[in-house]
């Protein structure tokens, strides 16, 4: 999977559930801020990223996840092989 | 298990076209907070959920079964200290055996719980 | 597992404790059992289990499993749990009083101080309910 796909994926996943223009998300905007986020929302943003990519995000990881490009590099590095 | 004047009561009441307006009191010595929680009164939303359900049966003055509730939020936290008294605005649309309901509840600075779901006739 | 008492398990005391105890743990998966007594707080006039009855056995079934592994990590009280988020709940019949309540709840996803879990309430009859639930846990 190129990361183009999942820059792509990502974008169309996240821009349905949290009803946000996919021209809107920047790769280097904060994701809690552009899908204005709080701690209820948040959750189902990693339920959505777990259960797409079949991978686990523990907190401590979650909260090194900023930008997308940090969400898009986590995915890219974290698939399963 | 009737919480209209254990946990809460209803102090006011309008009703304008398809939305009805219940100023609602939170009753302090409510037997619940002696379990939620011990020397820490929060109105849990199980009880929201059920005095939703008691003040929408007076509006269709029949009793209800939730069977479904698509979305319930909780967004913040309730207690008869921080939040003496609220109002509970609900619209119900009647849909095959029920009403569809949507309901806030909000003292005008928090919203403290957003409800979507459908309540059918208890048969 | 661990054999733990409720009350280091889950936050809530009488009148409106809703679970009697954890009967199998593993990582990400627990089943807890709670008998419907006559002096149950959700209790009908008609003697069922009210809907919000259920919802806050299968919050405090995933407070429990949230209990357990705080204790395990050595905290000596559970963290206070509270309902954030019901989401798709589907209730297909009220227990009665004397019904045993069989409950798996599974973690979907956890974020900083909220958990997203499936909840599953059986009795003899099945499924009596089933949801999806956020619940704040505050340490």
């Amino acid at each position: 999977m190129t990361r183009e796909e999942i820059v792509e994926k990502v974008n169309a996943l996240l821009s349905e559930e949290f009803e946000v223009e996919q021209e809107g998300i920047e790769p280097e905007a904060n994701v809690k801020e552009t899908l204005s986020l709080d701690s209820l929302s948040l959750v189902d943003l990693v339920a959505i990223i777990q259960q797409t990519y079949k991978i686990k995000i523990p907190i401590a990881d979650l909260r090194e996840i900023k930008t997308f490009n940090n969400l898009y590099d986590y995915i890219e590095s974290h698939l399963p092989a | 298990m009737q919480l209209e004047n254990n946990y809460y009561r209803i102090v006011g009441k309008r009703i304008t076209d398809g939305q009805a307006l219940f100023r609602i009191a939170f009753l302090p010595d409510c037997d619940v907070y002696r379990g939620h929680f011990p020397g820490n009164a929060v109105c849990p939303g199980a009880c929201h959920i059920e005095m939703l359900k008691e003040c929408v049966e007076t509006l269709v003055g029949k009793p209800l079964f939730i069977r479904t509730i698509k979305q319930c939020r909780f967004t913040a936290i309730a207690s008869p200290l921080v939040c003496p008294q609220a109002d509970l605005t609900v619209v119900c649309i009647p849909v095959s055996d029920g009403v569809a309901v949507e309901a806030r509840l909000t003292d005008g600075e928090k919203v403290y719980m957003d409800y979507r779901g459908k309540m059918a006739f208890d048969v | 597992m661990r054999d733990i008492a409720l009350e280091k398990l889950i936050p809530q005391r009488s009148p409106i404790v809703m679970v009697d105890g954890l009967l199998e743990v593993e990582a990400e998966r627990a089943v807890t059992s709670f008998t419907v007594r006559s002096d149950n707080y959700f209790i009908d006039t008609d003697g069922c289990l009210a809907e919000a009855g259920l919802i806050e056995h299968i919050a405090q079934s995933a407070s429990a499993f949230v209990g357990y592994k705080a204790v395990e990590k050595g905290a000596d009280a559970p963290p206070v749990g509270y309902i954030g988020e019901v989401k798709r709940f589907d209730c297909r019949f009220r227990p009665r009083t004397g019904d045993r309540l069989l409950t798996v709840v599974s973690v979907m996803a956890e974020a900083e101080g909220v958990i997203l879990i499936q909840g599953t309430t059986r009795t003899d009859g099945g499924i009596a309910a089933e949801t999806q639930m956020k619940v704040y846990v505050k340490a």
